[in-house]
């Protein structure tokens, strides 16, 4: 946006605001959050974002700006970073700009502006709706630009995209709703302009995606049933020969019976076969006809908020996963609630590598979780008991999960006579707990700790003639012995979280925080951890070698407004947020302030 | 750089300006699917009395501290022609979670589906758990961003004072 755009809409912005409340004829509320934050490293970020409703009769406009020099994550901003009119009538809406959609459980379009890992696939374009009698029918236009992230082009780094594609977007969805019954379909088209590498010519070539799906729903007083289908087919034009077909289907059943509750996932989402290394298997760059951004559909394992069990997250792959998840939750003892879990998934089929470093698919789509290694299995089995004692003064929480995943596969070799098979291999017991405890006077004490025994590295498997020649992993963990200056393989990490709060209701809050591991990750720059002034302090009392410490204060100035502070520093690497994950860069050393006002 | 401070500054002076302004309007009126299926407006349900939104996702640890007492105030002033809606942020990756938590916990009040977060931008409810006590005759009476234990007293306070007005 140049400057003299920015001005304009500032400009203008402003004249519609203060002229239509002078005059009292519309309405107006927001929302804001300035946030600075800056680290002894270097790092630092000075980001605003600014949200306004502003509601004239059946027209309301929100828009959101950003000012950021630069961001926590992402790219510099400053002016106007999302506008959007809705205008109702009756049973129509007309909705132009930024469009933020869903449609079923996402297997056509699901579409967010996730900022914490700066993920966004919004479209800006023109949207209808119409709802009447039992149908609801929507029409969706526009175009969007979506970046992401990859090594394997140039200008990647973990702050800001380096890899942009652009969609031209049209598409429509039915609903005919009848009690509890639902019945779907829709239909979206995206025309994509998908840079290549520049050392490739041509450097672009263009696909066109076509989604077709339908899906079902019925919720009921004993069980809620949804299925949901997609049909995708890309192809090439303007000279690129090119055709890839997929499809993905998600079927979800929950039943009642009493005071427990059921609940079965099955995923099956095969909308592009890539070989399954790393360097394929997320190539979407080279690789096109993949599924789309705009798909983002529901996954068959949890989503955890708990910082050690987000960092053994598994990462999920739109293309080619095969999966399914059992929850049970019902009553336990002394009042509490009891959540089992079970998940298992795995990529729809094998692959073989060959002599020449390629790869060939060996067997064709499974319907059922792959056991084999080869098939990238990931398990996880997790228990929590939840709730309230003594006159609902305690909360909590007490969990177990293990989680079991090959992430990664570098070679499957046969030959007649042996079996080479190489691939990364991740084991996590995690036992993440909370409590808190609310005294008479207003006070609460919040305890957190949470523990996990982690097993990485590469695991390397050989036989011959039916003899194991060599089954074992190489761990990832290394321990450093400043005496001899050397490095000695250990084959767990032990990591601890620990914090310890105390607030006074409503108004502030304060909590103290450790992030601990017990050996350094070769592979992971991430972890290493610094001793700063605030760790050397705390030194004093407790054992604080490679933890990150960090004290954090909340205070809620008002009802309208809420600062939080804090100091110290936060260990980097995995964030997943909605079953998409991004590294995160370490902060040593520093503060963070954000203040967040409604008006 | 200038612009830039220009920027905060203008964002700050428009926040506090219009902090209070805010609660003397009406808030706009929104129709929501409920966990059963069926569809209901705020608009309605403010015919029956105040209602207090609370906007709270099933990953959002304070959020479920907090309902424990959402349900409690609930039930007790239902009578009062009081209730309380909650909107629900999950997205479609963990919605199949939220009936059985519901369920689970025998949470009475009502519950409403918002996965694209259309309801919570309107509302400008930019943190989780963030709850909105909306007066009978549509204005904000009371808001709150965050939950930490021992807000449920201020909560209570605020439904008692506003139904006393009734």
């Amino acid at each position: 946006m140049t400057i003299a755009q920015r001005t304009l809409y500032l400009t203008s912005f402003s004249f519609i605001l203060f002229t239509s409340i002078l005059f009292g004829q519309t309405h107006f509320s927001g929302s804001s959050q300035l946030k600075y934050g800056e680290s002894k490293t270097g790092f630092y970020y000075s980001e605003s974002l600014i949200n306004t409703n502003i509601r004239f009769d059946n027209l309301t406009v929100w828009t959101q700006f950003e000012f950021s020099q630069p961001p926590e994550l992402g790219f510099y901003q400053d002016g106007l970073r999302k506008i959007r009119l809705d205008y109702t009538d009756g049973p129509i809406s007309l909705k132009l700009g930024d469009i933020y959609e869903i449609w079923g459980r996402g297997l056509v379009l699901n579409q967010i502006d996730d900022q914490p890992i700066d993920f966004d696939n919004g479209i800006r374009g023109l949207y209808f709706s119409l709802d009447k009698n039992n149908i609801h029918w929507d029409i969706l236009t526009g175009y969007s630009t979506l970046w992401k992230s990859s090594p394997t082009f140039p200008g990647y780094n973990n702050y800001t995209h380096n890899y942009e594609t652009n969609h031209s977007v049209m598409g429509t969805n039915i609903d005919w709703i009848r009690d509890s019954f639902e019945i779907g379909l829709s239909y979206l088209q995206s025309r994509e302009k998908h840079t290549l590498p520049s050392w490739n010519f041509p450097d672009t070539v263009h696909v066109i995606h076509r989604i077709l799906g339908g899906r079902m729903a019925y919720a009921g007083p004993n069980f809620d049933i949804f299925v949901e289908y997609a049909d995708k087919q890309s192809n090439g034009f303007n000279d690129l020969d090119f055709s890839r077909k997929g499809s993905g289907f998600y079927a979800n059943l929950t039943s009642y019976l009493q005071d427990w509750t059921f609940s079965a996932d099955y995923i099956r989402y095969s909308f592009a076969h890539l070989a399954p290394d790393a360097f394929s298997r997320w190539d979407f760059i080279n690789n096109y006809g993949l599924a789309l951004d705009f798909q983002q559909p529901a996954i068959s394992n949890l989503l955890h908020t708990t910082p050690l069990l987000g960092r053994v997250s598994h990462q999920f792959d739109f293309n080619n996963n095969l999966g399914y998840q059992l929850d049970l939750t019902g009553p336990g003892l002394f009042g509490s609630t009891l959540f089992l879990h079970y998940a298992a998934s795995s990529r729809t089929n094998i692959w073989e590598s060959t002599a020449n470093y390629s790869w060939l698919k060996k067997n064709n789509d499974s319907w059922l979780p792959i056991e084999s290694e080869e098939g990238l299995p990931y398990r996880e089995i997790y228990i929590e008991v939840n709730g309230y004692a003594f006159n609902d003064k305690i909360h909590y929480i007490i969990s177990g999960s293990k989680t079991t995943d090959i992430t990664d596969i570098f070679k499957n070799l046969y030959s007649e006579q042996s079996h080479d098979l190489q691939y990364k291999f991740q084991e996590a017991v995690t036992i993440p707990t909370s409590f808190s405890y609310n005294l008479d006077n207003g006070l609460n004490i919040d305890i957190k700790w949470e523990y996990q025994e982690l097993l990485r590295g590469t695991w390397s498997y050989s036989d011959s003639l039916n003899i194991v020649q060599y089954d074992s992993l190489k761990s990832d963990f290394d321990s450093y012995d400043y005496e001899t200056g050397s490095y000695t393989k250990r084959p767990k990490q032990y990591n601890h979280f620990f914090s310890v709060g105390v607030g006074k209701a409503p108004t502030w809050s304060m909590a103290l925080l450790f992030d601990r591991v017990s050996y350094d990750d070769t592979f992971d720059p991430y972890a290493i951890d610094t001793e700063t002034s605030f760790e050397s302090f705390l030194g004093n009392f407790i054992n604080l070698k490679n933890t990150w410490a960090a004290i954090e204060f909340v205070y809620n100035i008002n009802s309208s407004h809420r600062l939080s502070l804090m100091y110290g520093s936060q260990k980097g690497g995995l964030l997943c947020s909605n079953g998409v994950c991004r590294i995160i860069e370490p902060f040593t050393d520093g503060f963070k302030l954000e203040l967040t006002s409604l008006f | 750089m200038k612009k830039y401070f220009a920027g905060i500054a203008y964002i700050l002076a428009i926040s506090f300006l219009f902090a209070s302004k805010a609660n003397v309007e009406k808030v706009p009126d929104f129709k929501v699917k409920l966990l059963s299926g069926e569809r209901i407006s705020l608009y309605k349900l403010l015919e029956d009395g105040p209602v207090l939104l609370d906007f709270w996702a099933t990953w959002c640890g304070p959020c479920k501290k907090a309902m424990i007492h959402q349900d409690h105030f609930h039930t007790t002033y239902q009578d009062s022609g009081f209730n309380v809606l909650t909107i629900n942020q999950d997205s479609p990756k963990s919605l199949s979670k939220v009936k059985g938590y519901i369920r689970s916990k025998k949470y009475s009040f009502k519950v409403g589906l918002d996965p694209n977060q259309q309801i919570s931008k309107i509302f400008n409810a930019v943190l989780l758990p963030t709850m909105i006590l909306i007066d009978k005759d549509g204005t904000i009476a009371w808001r709150h961003q965050g939950f930490i234990p021992g807000d449920e007293v201020a909560i209570e306070k605020h439904i008692k004072a506003l139904l006393t007005q009734l």
